[in-house]
């Protein structure tokens, strides 16, 4: 286990280095340059060479590369260009949107996905087992976008047939009014949950369905287990290192979706403020959020592979 | 080799020859039949025609407003109304169409041709490069879609060619990481070593080898892919950075909808709706290419203790697999079953223990000790299962379970029947261990630490824990080499025996059969052709299916005829079985004259 820990944690910090290089590098490969763009295309020559000169954008790619690295790495992130403020500030400010949404949106697409998943595998007649079907496959066919917009016609305040959670925006105050904060996300998270959960309940089916391949889920029945029992204890059990798998997945599939309904909820996630900075045209707050959110989301993947290793003692055996 | 074993020895590999793919107008055919799949067709069908149409004339032009008439119900002037200024729903969406279908296309090319290099990649015999692609594979694959695109935004601002760019990259990643299983199988079989053997260059080898066989994935994905790529134009274009405003597209007439949504909210209607139709039909497409191509992804088993079966007729989603089949293993008796695979020899063992999937119908009747199982209700089927009747299954190594140790998979059946304390079951458990020749010390380990051999030990012991009055042995010994399965064989006649159970052993070896059993079935799609003494069978088969298996059992093992003594007296010294085993085997040996 160790040597796999550590050939893993390398790996993890091999792919944050291609990253870092991807997107120092996406941000510079510009017809024009980078001063120019952040400046706007129509200031004057020496605003955009005062701006050069304080982003340290005239020094050779690679001492502008390190200096960000060694800034990243004392927590310095930059500052705004339009507010001023530090990035990680900001970025922490948003964080605390984002993430409790994904979280919240992933424990419901959870809490949909796996017994529907469970239910769709045990179904007899063939009626039941088309309409699972209907479900998983229109539940993934629906856009972000207008679920969002479904929810909000049927739940929102202002709009609603049933006016009793708010459409848009989030306390000033934050989490220090919890319950306000939480009924903010309670709609967007729903929205996530359902597509997400779309996606969970066809993944969970395929695992089930080839964990009943391996003949285990028979010998369980064999030995005594009803159908119903065998599926849920030992198959869900056996199943499950793929579904931490899956999991991971969908975390990446999930970010698009979280973007949009940030957007449409008007919530300052890191999402909408990903978007907003790239159209202020914001690059060097932009590189930095970037990188944080493609981090985040290798530390997930870190993070699922070691949870899947731990899951199936059948891994520990063999050099990966 | 005939073509049962051939086709067995195939599937043992893991391999499906490549280049065999079911031609297009075939896979065309059988998934119109299916209503899902028709519906798709069809839905695709009418997304090519009406994007072709809208290149020469759409209702009303794009460019008509009218400020007078915003966000007009639906009339026969325009038939989905009019957007916020004036300008006609219908035709912005038609229009939007044909962007769409070519956002669509040109990701699924640049997914594919980025998939195919990355294939080739992780399979060429450069090992660096093998494995750096896979490393880099999982690096970029953790990179949301969305924030590349982001990136590619800020050079090129918002445009098609961002989403094109930014989906086909992320899918490409995944199309090879999803074929990466099928394309190493492919690499590493016996058609491609041989065709490396003959000179053929690495790159005849790719294509002819391993993208034939990795195809029938990336298709489906590809489908799979292009609902996907529907819905990031949607969310990319409202986010800004797909398709430029003043372009028509979905994701436009999505996102314009947004803003009016409190003045009119049925306008968001309408292309949600239709984006949604359309994504059900590609991924529905997808789910009907690969069954079209495809036919084999359920197998079913149906098998039928003191039992008698009679008239037994089974279907899976209505084809029938068996088609009346009679047959009795009595109080003391064992019988065997044998017949090529694919003949439906597993299904009447399922069909017994109540292992059929939800799918099946079966009917006819099947008595245990006189009690009817047509019918039962599977909580009282469980309550037979593991008690009144054991199974012991072809694949112990995936059978068992991972995560239980040797001790707690025995005792499974016990604790699941009985009210026993822990002690009582683990002396019962170590007492069953030594029977079936299992050391004490692998009480504790689990079975992906055993062999083949002492995995199928475990199965064996565990379904005979609770002494059940019948016991079906399914495939026992195929997994194993042909020295272990002597000794496996050996060891549940003896076991058996010593119960004064019934045996009913499944098989496609007759010379497996001739060590296990005395009276035989012969299976062959789904009806008994044949059925006698296993000794006079082997001797004198009379239909054409018996005499190609016992003329394959003949050529391969040595079992049958005289060498068959000095083989056995080799075995007694080699066997764990404590019960003696040369009864059996003499018995056996001579022809015809032992009581049935």
């Amino acid at each position: 286990m160790l040597k796999y820990l550590a050939r893993r944690c390398a790996l993890f910090a091999l792919a944050l280095f291609v990253v870092s290089v991807v997107v120092f590098l996406a941000l510079r490969v510009l017809p024009g340059d980078l001063a120019t763009i952040m400046a706007g295309l129509n200031s004057p020559p020496e605003r955009v060479a005062a701006l050069r000169a304080e982003l340290g954008l005239d020094r050779p790619l690679v001492a502008q590369y390190g200096a960000w690295i060694a800034g990243l790495a004392h927590g310095d992130f930059g500052t705004t260009m339009l507010t001023g403020q530090p990035v990680a500030s900001v970025v922490g400010a948003r964080a605390q949107i984002t993430f409790p949404l994904i979280v919240l949106g992933l424990l419901i697409a959870l809490v949909l996905g796996v017994p529907l998943g469970c239910a769709s595998v045990m179904a007899k007649s063939a009626r039941a087992r088309g309409l699972y079907q209907a479900v998983a496959i229109v539940g993934g066919a629906v856009p972000a976008l207008w679920a969002g917009l479904v929810l909000i016609l049927l739940f929102g305040r202002g709009t609603g047939l049933l006016p009793i959670l708010p459409a848009s925006g989030f306390p000033q105050d934050g989490w220090s009014s919890p319950g306000r904060a939480f009924a903010a996300l309670v709609l967007p998270a729903v929205t996530v949950g359902v597509i997400v959960g779309a996606s969970i309940m066809r993944y969970t089916r395929s695992a089930l369905q080839s964990v009943a391949s391996t003949g285990a889920i028979e010998m369980a029945m064999a030995c005594g287990m009803t159908r119903r029992r065998a599926l849920t204890h030992v198959g869900l059990r056996l199943a499950m290192p793929q579904l931490v798998s899956v999991v991971g997945l969908t975390f990446a599939e999930m970010i698009t979706g979280v973007m949009v309904i940030e957007n449409l909820f008007a919530l300052p996630g890191i999402g909408s403020g990903l978007v907003d900075d790239l159209t202020h045209r914001d690059l060097i707050a932009v590189q930095s959020e970037l990188f944080m959110l493609a981090a985040f989301f290798l530390v997930i993947g870190l993070l699922v592979d070691l949870t899947h290793r731990a899951l199936d003692p059948r891994l520990g055996q063999d050099d990966e | 080799m005939n073509d049962s074993q051939h086709a067995s020895s195939a599937a043992a590999h893991g391999v499906v020859e490549c280049g065999r793919l079911r031609r297009a107008g075939v896979v065309v055919a059988s998934m119109w039949a299916r209503g899902t799949g028709r519906f798709a067709l069809v839905t695709l069908g009418l997304w090519i025609l009406v994007s072709l149409v809208s290149l020469v004339w759409t209702p009303r032009s794009l460019w008509e407003t009218n400020g007078y008439d915003v966000w007009a119900k639906p009339s026969a002037d325009h038939w989905l109304g009019t957007d916020g200024v004036g300008a006609d729903v219908f035709s912005w969406l038609m229009a939007g169409s044909r962007t769409d279908l070519v956002i669509v296309a040109l990701t699924v090319l640049v997914a594919l041709a980025i998939g195919l290099l990355l294939v080739a990649a992780m399979t060429s015999r450069a090992a660096a490069l093998a494995h750096g692609s896979v490393v880099l594979i999982d690096a970029l694959i953790s990179i949301p879609t969305v924030l590349i695109a982001l990136m590619l935004a800020v050079p090129l601002g918002a445009s098609v060619a961002v989403i094109v760019l930014a989906c086909g990259f992320g899918y490409g990643l995944n199309l090879a990481r999803v074929a990466r299983p099928s394309a190493m199988l492919a690499a590493r079989s016996m058609y491609v070593e041989s065709a490396r053997a003959d000179g053929a260059s690495a790159m005849r080898v790719f294509a002819t080898h391993i993208v034939p066989n990795v195809m029938p994935t990336l298709v489906v994905q590809c489908s799979l892919s292009a609902g996907t790529a529907v819905l990031a134009e949607a969310g990319l274009t409202y986010l800004g950075v797909g398709v430029p405003s003043g372009v028509p597209s979905w994701g436009h007439s999505l996102s314009t909808s947004v803003r009016f949504i409190n003045i009119y909210p049925l306008t968001v209607l309408w292309p949600g709706l239709l984006v949604t139709v359309v994504v059900v039909a590609l991924n529905l497409f997808g789910d009907a290419l690969r069954e079209a191509a495809d036919p084999l992804t359920n197998r079913d088993c149906e098998v039928t203790m003191g039992v008698v079966v009679d008239d037994l007729r089974v279907a899976i989603a209505s084809r029938p697999i068996l088609h009346g089949v009679h047959l009795e293993v009595r109080d003391g008796q064992r019988v065997g079953l044998v017949g090529p695979s694919g003949s439906g020899k597993s299904m009447i063992s399922r069909a017994i223990m109540g292992l059929l999937p939800p799918t099946a119908e079966r009917s006819g009747s099947i008595e245990l000790g006189g009690r009817q199982l047509v019918g039962l209700p599977d909580v009282e089927m469980a309550a037979l299962r593991g008690a009144a009747v054991g199974m012991v299954f072809q694949n112990p190594g995936t059978s068992l379970n991972p995560l239980l140790t040797v001790g707690r998979q025995i005792a499974l059946p016990l604790a699941l029947h009985y009210e026993l304390t822990a002690d009582e079951r683990e002396a019962r458990v170590r007492a069953m261990m030594r029977k079936v020749g299992l050391p004490a010390d692998l009480y504790g380990r689990r079975p992906h630490e055993l062999s083949g051999g002492q995995q199928q030990r475990v199965g064996i012991a565990t379904a005979l824990i609770t002494s059940p009055r019948l016991i079906i042995a399914d495939e026992p010994t195929t997994a194993l080499d042909s020295m272990t399965q002597r000794q496996i064989v050996d060891l549940l006649v003896s076991l058996v025996d010593e119960a004064g159970a019934a045996l009913l052993f499944i098989t496609h070896d007759f010379s497996v059969l001739a060590r296990a059993t005395r009276y035989c079935y012969v299976l062959d799609a789904g009806r008994i052709v044949e059925q006698g003494r296993t000794q006079a069978l082997l001797d004198d088969p009379h239909t054409p299916q018996a005499r190609t298996l016992v003329g394959a059992a003949r050529r391969l093992t040595l079992h049958v005829g005289d060498s068959h003594a000095r083989e056995t007296a080799v075995m007694r010294e080699t066997t764990v079985a404590e019960t003696t085993t040369e009864e059996t085997v003499v018995e056996t040996s001579t022809t015809g004259t032992e009581e049935w």
